[in-house]
């Protein structure tokens, strides 16, 4: 039986950058159907992009002004997707940001992205290629996954704790976990919970390699999720748990229709953005009970419960 | 305010460790109190391997002969950490079908292997060869939860999380506040880090390696060495245990992300956790009887934590040590490194010295130099500090009803 989480953390904002300057586009608890989901999810779970980007375009490098506006420190040399969720994570704080006695240091930041990949390649590319001794040394400290949570929690000004999750989508709800857990320990009062995600050329030559032509999509979505709710009616998450497959949904949550989200395949990569995108057509619907499971061939399942009062 | 730890969050005897000075946390334990330190060329490790100071690699890899191939080190150095680790395991399933297990693989930069290969097939003249799918799937997913399953013979569910050097530490406390939640019975944690040429080139190359090797806390420290390791550790709730299987408990943790600089500590970001950890274990600076300090060797690390010592303890600290003059600096397993190297020191009543250092530049620490130093029974504070400004810090206190 899946465990139910009880004063589980309450989603406040949910969000994500759209095209074509990576402007954050933002709704909150009640008028999550006000925003446009880039993304379509079928009944049998699996999901297509509204509008698929143009490969060249994801491949086009950030404009300066771009950097600058996200507030990431040398952010020439961090990742692509440090810089989205930056730019996603600074509007999601400016919701919360007046809000009498608001202090960084109990906002947290976890998120889920593939992003080292493009820097570690970079450098690897020039060490191979020109010598390790002409390797950009600024390189390195983005080279961690971490790293683009450490340098969006800069950027920001918040400081309860920067952690950074693979495994893409389940990552991505894993870490819904981890800011109940802060919550309840009295280690953070809000949390950004965000996927970023970027192509470089050593990935999509391997997504070309591997044959999977799953959706890409390049930029950040989230979730600002709050230690207390905003309104009587904000959704509060009840369940989370990697499901194993002896497990089964505990009353009353088993008599809601799941939403599901099915990925092709157990590549991590493209996957943590629809999550939330996701997510935000559950929160649209009219019920007290959301169960969202997302499935990964060879993973399992994780499954997610939200209520609302 | 921080919640204290309801129930006791013990940490099992049962454990595995892998390092250059050794194959079992047995041997890593004899040889951090004998200082052996087993520095190597990277290139005699691994072949193309970039010119680089000395390293901490793992020389011998229990149940494999020679090294493992580059593509897959730290995926085959999981699995074998994972198969160490198995019976322990399996005795605890075996006695309670129904624990609810999860796995946590805490890694600071994940598995290096297949984008450096694709990279060297790509851009090496001199290396030639197909890139295959497994490859190619390398750079678009990570497989350690994977590889700690296959070791383990088992299908735990699992994540990985990251937080730089300080990700073992951030893992414990993660791992300890699910137990506290009661959301699982048991977390095995999977801390492992291994060589790869971003750390090694980039540390290299910004001047944090040393020429020699690591020499924490001393006048004439010249950098860290940069080194792996695997840890496999068991964090069990109350009762799941028996009590001669106890080898600590977490009584307090915490973490926090300074951010003041990218690859910098901060003194006051560290002192915090410091003083959130002490918080959530009811402890005072005074019942601290030891430190494992993150003591990479790096002039800015120690520094900092003299000052934040000097914060926390005043003008004297309790006895100190770092592990790094031995292990190197195994980056985000060093964590879990110190977790076992703190339940020995409780169990043993003594504290490893710093293999290496001679001339202490701080006065406020009391360092362990030269041979181990006893300890009396109680408290023992450890830290760490990543890249990023991560920091965490974590109490372990002998198990509950012992002496202390």
């Amino acid at each position: 039986m899946i465990k139910t989480i009880e004063n589980g953390p309450y989603v406040h904002s949910i969000g994500w950058t759209v095209k074509p300057n990576f402007s954050a586009t933002l709704a909150s608890s009640g008028n999550f159907s006000d925003i446009r989901c880039p993304a379509e999810f079928c009944d049998n779970g699996t999901y297509t992009l509204k509008d698929q980007t143009s490969i060249s375009d994801m491949f086009t490098p950030l404009s300066l002004a771009l950097l600058r506006s996200s507030g990431i420190a040398r952010a020439r040399s961090a990742a692509k997707s440090t810089v989205f969720a930056a730019l996603l994570g600074k509007e999601l704080l400016g919701l919360i940001k007046d809000i009498p006695g608001y202090d960084g240091g109990q906002v947290g930041v976890a998120i889920t992205s593939s992003a080292i990949t493009p820097i570690a390649w970079e450098f690897e590319k020039v060490g191979l290629e020109r010598g390790w001794l002409k390797t950009d040394t600024m390189l390195l400290p983005s080279s961690i996954p971490s790293a683009i949570a450490t340098q969006v929690s800069a950027a920001l000004g918040i400081h309860a704790t920067a952690i950074a999750f693979q495994d893409g989508a389940f990552g991505f709800c894993a870490a819904f976990e981890q800011v109940h857990l802060s919550f309840i320990h009295g280690r953070s009062q809000y949390f950004l919970l965000m996927g970023a995600e970027e192509l470089c050329e050593v990935q999509h030559r391997a997504l070309l390699e591997l044959n999977e032509n799953r959706p890409q999509v390049d930029g950040a979505a989230g979730l600002l999720l709050t230690k207390r709710p905003k309104t009587t009616s904000d959704w509060q998450l009840g369940l989370c748990e990697n499901m194993s497959t002896k497990m089964v949904l505990p009353s009353p949550w088993d008599d809601v229709m799941p939403f599901r989200l099915r990925f092709p395949s157990h590549l991590a990569l493209f996957s943590s953005l629809f999550v939330p995108y996701a997510l935000q057509q559950a929160f649209s619907v009219d019920s007290d009970r959301i169960v969202f499971i997302c499935e990964m061939p060879v993973r399992g399942s994780y499954v997610l419960g939200f209520q609302r009062k | 305010m921080i919640q204290k730890y309801s129930i006791p969050i013990s940490i099992s005897r049962d454990c595995a460790a892998i390092a250059n000075i050794g194959v079992s946390w047995q041997t890593c334990w004899e040889s951090l109190l004998v200082g052996r330190q087993i520095f190597s060329r990277g290139a005699d490790i691994i072949p193309n391997w970039p010119e680089s100071p000395p390293l901490a690699a793992i020389v011998n890899f229990p149940g494999i002969t020679g090294q493992p191939a580059f593509v897959c080190r730290t995926p085959k150095l999981t699995e074998i950490v994972a198969t160490e680790i198995k019976n322990s395991v399996d005795k605890l399933l075996n006695i309670n079908p129904d624990l609810r297990v999860s796995l946590l693989v805490a890694t600071s930069h994940g598995d290096p292997g297949p984008l450096s290969t694709i990279a060297d097939l790509t851009f090496n003249p001199n290396l030639k060869g197909e890139i295959d799918s497994s490859l190619w799937e390398g750079v678009l997913v990570d497989n350690l939860v994977k590889a700690a399953n296959v070791g383990l013979g088992r299908n735990f569910p699992g994540i990985t999380i990251s937080a730089a050097c300080a990700t073992s530490l951030v893992a414990v406390s993660y791992a300890a506040d699910r137990l506290n939640a009661n959301l699982c019975d048991v977390v095995l944690i999977i801390a492992v880090d291994t060589l790869s040429r971003i750390a090694s080139v980039g540390f290299n190359n910004i001047g944090a390696m040393s020429k020699h090797c690591c020499k924490p806390y001393d006048r004439t420290r010249d950098g860290t060495t940069v080194g792996e390791g695997a840890v496999a550790l068991i964090l069990a709730r109350e009762g799941v245990l028996n009590s001669d299987k106890i080898y600590g408990q977490v009584s307090g943790s915490a973490v926090c992300c300074d951010a003041a600089h990218m690859v910098e500590p901060n003194p006051s970001g560290v002192a915090n956790v410091v003083k959130d950890a002490l918080t959530q274990a009811s402890l005072s600076p005074p019942q601290i009887v030891g430190i494992y300090w993150h003591g990479t060797g790096t002039r800015q690390n120690d520094k900092t934590e003299a000052a934040v010592s000097e914060i926390i303890f005043g003008e004297r600290s309790p006895l100190s040590t770092s592990t790094k003059g031995c292990l190197g600096h195994t980056m985000g397993a060093s964590g879990g490194f110190n977790i076992l190297a703190a339940c020995a020191s409780i169990e043993h009543h003594i504290m490893p010295h710093i293999a290496g250092t001679t001339e202490p530049e701080y006065d406020n620490l009391n360092l362990a130099l030269h041979a181990p130093r006893a300890i009396a029974p109680g408290p023992i504070l450890i830290t760490a500090l990543g890249f990023g400004g991560i920091n965490a810090a974590v109490i372990i206190t002998p198990k509950e009803g012992s002496q202390s």
